[in-house]
């Protein structure tokens, strides 16, 4: 196969766009001094896709984020975005890429305004493009006061600016770190709409979110990270049906022993069960039950004839506990040996 | 995973908001403080060992006192000119008016400066009332006043068994005045803070009252109108005359005054709601900010502080200039002073001598400068700012660059402005090639100021968190260059100050090696600082 050479970085981005993933690291590691805080990290984003990317506090999602836009150079691994090694071409990425950081600092001496205009001159200047029109839109869409100074703005209106600003670029790529953590709950509904927005112009976000229903809402397919190594990565809807299911069964007293007793025998270790008493003499059972398991589980709880019995897939926030949960197990028996030395 | 073995910590442990306002601006309170205390403890003994005599010091007295500048800024040499009394003329002045610059921005950061950062809001979370926090500003305030008044007198009582001329109740009488103007202009901008609605007008106004402080001075030091030094607290130090009448009574008026202010800003900070102003800036405008390049904006971001220092450092050329005539005509009178000057400056010539000194001085306060807007790239770096300009496609080394080529700019042409100030002005004092001179020794130091400059930017480029070191070659050419003659320090040592190396070019001198090598240092190390910055990993805090 022959490959022609780009003109330029701008053809050589959207060709990258076209051919391949858009953000693709591959055995990333990143030290600070001893402390390993990405370890052997995969992560890839497929070009016009919404990609949810999520971990506990320190998890490492951050500094991920920060050696995709070439703000810290990785020990290990290969990352490219846009086609590109942000290593060595973070401006050439940086140009075709949106970033909204995670606690927004902007010039507090300058408006609102001032501000947008000086996001969207730097990135012209450096031979990007800014729709002016798109701007006007989101400042209304967002109720933006832009004439007041940015010392006088709250988070969620810092916030909103630099949003305006990602989304109003002409850019490839989105990088969203943690973007509406100071935006109610209608200014979310917006952001929502223009993220959607953006993906149906042939753009990528890649959104690192703590509020787990946004990401269920918007992403296609999310990376679940813990202590700087990869958890999970996947569609989101495959890795619901693969994952554990919710089942609540509301069964008599009397036979409450022995469905608690058969319960555990049938999950093993694996056993994630709730006795919770109710009134009139019922019981209700919550199980996490693991996909291969859900037949027989089902089949013992109507044997005891429950009131009710519901059945639901995994949420998102399931996932997440999920792994949360393994994580702190794994961790506890360490911690002990740690705190008895 | 390791758990952090935490010790008990002892029980009942109480820590209130004035420990705590002095707590984390303890850097800041330090950074003041220790090097005004420091040039205290050299100031007396290095009169006394200049001028032991009191014979000495007749035609030094006599031709400081004639001269308007020298009036206008420290008032009347009082006489018959002790050791004490010169060192309350020349250092008391310095020493008032950097404590009241103190104090006044402590004040603003006790005060506004806490409710902007949410650090009142934080003491509010713990339980602590806004009349509890009010009184820990106040508290606080009081704290580093009286703390600032206590180690004046503290030195100086040291001094005195040093120094025979030096006595125990001027010592008192100096630390007393230096606690109570410490302590209005404080509470001045507590109450500056409670009207003004940013930490930026709140400044404004505080520095609004010390100018207007400092012009009254000025009117009472030139006409003599004794009232306007007690309506003055930048005068008080002339009512109190620590060294000569040693009124210490009169600090109990201004002490009262000083509870007047605190009144003040008890009232002004009653029922007022957090965060509430009576006066407010010009919050909202419609203004557009077209740039399309990190220098512009650097330009549109600093505009305001480059002319600032740009005022201060052309008056202080100015006043140079207005002393020229009769520092030169003291320095032919007196071989002391006009050795001293040689040695300093390693100049025969007398005008030479002088605007050599004055050069270093103002280059001094010019690298200040360089060296702020350098590092204050740093200052973007850990906030985070150049997160947004790189995420629009900026180089990585742009903001650094953009700083550097500021610096070396700014600089340049503040150099220039104040030689030229001092040279027009040198034309009413001296004849004969003194306004060349003037100027030449000023802007000359240009030089010297880029090193400054190339070596911040080495320290900042290769580590946000080495910015500081760049004060380092500040502070060492400043000692070695003003008191390496005094402290015999050898030739090679006195050379590597970057500020000892302006030829005499109004004698027609050529560019020495010494001004290459600055040069080539300012050029070498800015590009492998902005280099280095463009290659290590950044660290937002």
């Amino acid at each position: 196969m022959t490959t022609l050479p780009a003109e330029n970085p701008r053809q050589q981005n959207a060709m990258a766009a076209q051919t391949r993933d858009v953000v693709d690291v591959a055995g990333l590691t990143k030290n600070f001094g001893r402390f390993r805080a990405i370890d052997d990290l995969d992560l890839r984003v497929a070009r016009g896709t919404v990609h949810g990317f999520l971990g506990p506090n320190g998890a490492g999602k951050t500094t991920t984020i920060r050696v995709l836009l070439g703000l810290y150079r990785r020990d290990a691994g290969r990352v490219r975005v846009l086609g590109h090694d942000p290593a060595t071409h973070s401006s050439v990425i940086d140009r075709d890429l949106s970033y909204v950081a995670g606690e927004v600092v902007l010039w507090p001496s300058l408006t609102g305004r001032q501000a947008l205009d000086v996001l969207a001159g730097l990135r012209r200047s450096a031979g990007g493009e800014y729709d002016d029109d798109r701007e006007r839109a989101l400042i209304e869409a967002f109720s933006l006061d832009p004439s007041k100074r940015i010392r006088k703005y709250s988070k969620g209106n810092r916030q909103k600016v630099m949003l305006v600003a990602a989304f109003a670029a002409r850019t490839e790529l989105l990088i969203l770190d943690e973007p509406t953590s100071g935006l109610d709950p209608l200014m979310e509904r917006t952001f929502g709409d223009c993220v959607r927005q953006a993906v149906a112009d042939g753009r990528t976000v890649l959104l690192s979110s703590h509020i787990l229903g946004e990401v269920e809402r918007l992403c296609d397919a999310v990376t679940i990270i813990k202590d700087g190594r990869l958890v999970e990565t996947g569609q989101l809807a495959q890795m619901r049906h693969l994952a554990a299911s919710a089942i609540s069964a509301v069964v008599s007293v009397d036979s409450a022993d022995r469905v608690a007793t058969e319960l555990g025998a049938a999950l093993g270790d694996n056993a994630s069960v709730s006795r919770n008493p109710m009134q009139g003499n019922a019981v209700r059972f919550d199980a996490s039950v693991p996909q291969e398991l859900v037949d027989r589980v089902l089949q013992l709880l109507l044997a005891a004839h429950p009131t009710d019995v519901r059945c639901t897939p995994a949420s998102l926030e399931d996932l997440f506990l999920q792994h949360y949960r393994i994580g702190a197990a794994d961790a506890r028996p360490a911690d002990t040996q740690s705190g008895g030395r | 995973m390791r758990v952090m073995s935490s010790r008990p910590r002892p029980a009942g442990r109480r820590i209130g908001p004035a420990r705590v306002a002095l707590r984390t601006h303890r850097r800041q309170i330090l950074a003041w403080t220790l090097p005004l205390l420091g040039l205290l403890v050299i100031v007396g003994p290095s009169y006394a060992s200049t001028y032991p005599q009191l014979n000495q010091r007749t035609h030094l007295i006599d031709s400081l006192s004639g001269n308007v500048a020298t009036r206008l800024l420290y008032g009347p040499l009082p006489r018959p000119g002790t050791i004490g009394q010169l060192l309350t003329w020349e250092m008391g002045t310095y020493l008032v008016i950097v404590s009241s610059v103190f104090t006044l921005l402590l004040g603003v950061r006790f005060g506004r400066g806490a409710e902007e950062s949410g650090a009142a809001e934080l003491l509010q979370a713990c339980g602590h009332s806004a009349a509890a926090r009010l009184r820990g500003a106040l508290a606080a305030v009081t704290v580093v006043a009286v703390g600032l008044g206590v180690g004046v007198a503290a030195v100086l009582l040291a001094e005195s068994g040093l120094v025979e001329e030096l006595t125990v109740r001027g010592a008192l009488s100096l630390g007393l005045v230096t606690t109570c103007t410490g302590l209005f202009f404080g509470l001045a901008g507590l109450l500056a803070g409670a009207l003004a609605d940013s930490t930026g007008l709140a400044r404004v106004l505080g520095f609004v009252v010390l100018a207007i402080s400092f012009v009254l001075r000025a009117v009472a030091n030139v006409h003599g109108v004794v009232a306007l030094r007690w309506v003055s607290p930048l005068g008080w130090i002339d009512v109190v005359s620590p060294y000569t009448r040693n009124r210490w009574w009169t600090g109990a008026v201004f002490l009262a005054a000083c509870v007047s202010v605190g009144g003040l800003v008890w009232l002004a900070g009653q029922g007022r709601e957090y965060g509430s102003a009576v006066l407010h800036e010009r919050a909202v405008s419609d203004d557009r900010l077209r740039v399309r390049s990190v220098v512009a904006l650097t330009w549109h971001l600093e505009r305001g502080r480059w002319l600032a220092w740009t005022v201060g450092v052309v008056a202080i050329g100015a006043f140079f200039g207005g002393m020229s005539g009769n520092l030169v005509t003291l320095l032919e009178g007196d071989s002391n002073t006009a050795r001293l000057m040689r040695e300093m400056t390693g100049e025969h010539r007398l005008d030479a001598a002088f605007f050599s000194f004055a050069g270093v001085l103002i280059g001094l306060l010019v690298g200040c400068y360089a060296v702020l807007t350098v590092l204050a790239s740093g200052t973007e770096e850990g906030d985070g700012l150049l997160e947004d300009l790189l995420a629009c496609g900026v180089r990585r080394r742009e903001s650094l660059s953009a700083r550097a080529v500021l610096a070396a700019l700014g600089s340049l042409t503040m150099l220039l402005a104040a030689g030229a100030v001092c040279s027009l002005v040198t034309l009413s004092q001296l004849h004969g090639g003194a306004a060349g001179r003037g100027f030449s020794y000023v802007a000359g130091q240009w030089p010297a100021v880029l090193a400054l400059t190339g070596l911040g930017v080495l320290c900042v480029g290769a580590r946000r968190s080495l910015g500081v070191l760049a004060w380092v070659p500040v502070a060492g050419s400043a000692v070695l260059v003003l008191m390496g003659s005094v402290l015999h320090a050898p030739r090679w040592l006195q050379a590597s100050a970057v500020f000892a190396h302006v030829p005499d070019y109004a004698d027609g001198s050529v560019p020495s090696t010494g001004v290459v090598a600055l040069l080539g240092c300012g050029v070498v190390c800015l590009l492998i600082g902005v280099v280095w910055r463009g290659r290590r990993d950044l660290m937002p805090e």
